[in-house]
């Protein structure tokens, strides 16, 4: 996986620049570009950022606090940095839209600004959580990334800074920025690595997953004005090509996709004694495969609920999300099922039907 | 010996898989092994890629970065990769 920060040299040459280093065998003269084309990758980047900063002056986000206003009395507002990779393996590449510009023309573009304004709109209005670190952090979103520039990137990411998008290979799937939920989904791993921290791997790893399509479908229902009945639950619908195929499904995990022509069947379980063992080689330990036993709890509990999934349950699952104390790195499915129902006892009651619902949810999904 | 490259994760979550026979003995496969063992843990990307090499039978796997790769073993690499398919 490319990763600026953590291999820079790797993102910022493309891999038929390296080759050519290479095959000079002349380590100075590799090094030399390697540092150069780092450099300046850098600088422009920082630039573009910074520049951006100072036309702002002081409406920059250090001056934005969390709560309902920054500290003039007036009310936050999400900030964009949209970049273009250029169909290469360079983050964040250059930067084509910023707050105050005109509608961006880019197709890929608008549809980022607009998924990631929801978002970041389903995070105040509800929860008064000023972005990804709850103080104002810009949303930055790459658009067109490959990680070889010869070969399409059919693939979103959440690296720790930025959300990362590839256009699909256009066979069987088209670009990965037309899913709003999916855009909520990469947004929500930056929220949880300011919350839960939730560690990437294994059970911890399935619920970090889990979260980010609970937030996905909620921000989804909330901008289509779903209610839990007239949703289909679907994750990554308009991505995988084809009316028939979405990516998962919350409210019948494992039946995503059938027999699709490239990518088979849906693997996903949606109860505890189908949890799948696998490698932390492999999927990070079924982190995509298991996810679906606790999307499955959110879905039963939502749906017993009733009405819209965020006016009630959506607070339940955030403030458990942001919780630390019950909420940690290697936390487990029946430590999320305790955290829900401690909140949501603490929200609604104990006599609640939201109490109840969130009961209904694990016990469905067998996590007891 | 048959070698196996596995791309695994990402947000779709299904793996990818491409075989190729090489004729290397299994002391041959165990220095090559060495060599491609990712030097540095990664840091944690969410819906990310892992890539990592196996021979046939055997029991573990090992994690490779595809950018990072010894020279003796980027032509077989980049025929695994011309040939990785999802696993139905
Ligand atoms: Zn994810």
């Amino acid at each position: 996986m490319c990763n600026n920060r953590r291999n820079p040299v790797n993102c910022i040459l493309p891999p038929y620049i390296l080759e050519k280093i290479d095959q000079t065998n002349n380590s100075d003269l590799g090094d030399q570009i390697v540092l150069t084309a780092q450099a300046t990758a850098r600088f422009r980047s920082k630039r573009a950022s910074l520049n951006e900063m100072t036309k702002k002056g002081k409406a920059g986000f250090l001056r934005t606090v969390s709560g309902d206003t920054d500290l003039e009395g007036v009310l936050p507002k999400p900030k964009h940095l949209i970049y273009d990779a250029g169909g290469l393996p360079i983050t964040p590449g250059e930067l084509i839209w910023k707050d105050g510009d005109p509608a961006p023309k880019d197709k890929d573009a608008k549809n980022v600004l607009n998924g990631a304004t929801q978002t970041w709109k389903f995070y105040y209005d509800l929860f008064k959580r000023n972005s990804i670190d709850g103080i104002g952090m810009p949303l930055t979103q790459c658009i067109h990334y490959r990680e070889d520039p010869r070969k399409p990137f059919s693939n979103a990411i959440w690296d720790g800074e930025q959300m990362i998008y590839g256009d699909g290979d256009t066979i069987f799937f088209d670009s990965f920025t037309r899913d709003i939920d999916i855009i909520a989904h990469e947004l929500t791993h930056g929220v949880i690595d300011y919350s839960a921290k939730l560690e990437y791997k294994f059970e911890s790893g399935a619920l970090n997953e889990s979260f980010a399509d609970v937030f996905g479908i909620m921000v989804k229902q909330r901008a289509k004005k779903e209610s839990v009945k007239k949703s289909n639950w679907l994750i990554g619908q308009n991505i995988l090509l084809g009316d028939e195929y979405a990516l998962r499904s919350m409210k019948e995990p494992g039946s995503g996709y059938k027999n699709h022509p490239g990518i088979g069947d849906d693997p996903q379980v949606a109860v505890m004694s189908d949890y799948i063992n696998m490698s932390q080689h492999q999927d990070n330990g079924g982190v995509h495969y298991n996810s679906g036993i606790p999307n499955f709890a959110f879905y039963v509990a939502a749906f017993n609920c009733g009405g819209n999934s965020w006016d009630k349950l959506g607070k339940v699952w955030y403030a458990a999300m942001t919780d630390k104390i019950l909420m940690k790195k290697n936390s487990k499915f029946l430590d999320a099922r305790n955290a829900t129902l401690t909140k949501a006892e603490l929200l609604f009651g104990k006599a609640s039907q939201v109490y109840k619902a969130v009961g209904e949810g694990w016990d469905a999904a067998e996590v007891k | 010996m048959k070698i196996i490259l596995t791309k695994s994760g990402g947000l779709i979550g299904k793996p990818q898989r491409a075989e190729i026979d090489l004729d290397l003995t299994p002391e041959q496969w165990r220095k090559m092994k060495d060599l491609l063992k990712k030097k540095k843990p990664s840091k944690t990307v969410a819906d990310g890629f892992n890539q990592y090499v196996e021979a046939e039978g055997e029991d573990d796997t090992t994690l490779i970065d595809p950018v990072n790769l010894p020279v003796s073993f980027k032509e077989h690499y980049a025929e695994l990769e011309k040939k990785l398919d999802y696993l139905k």
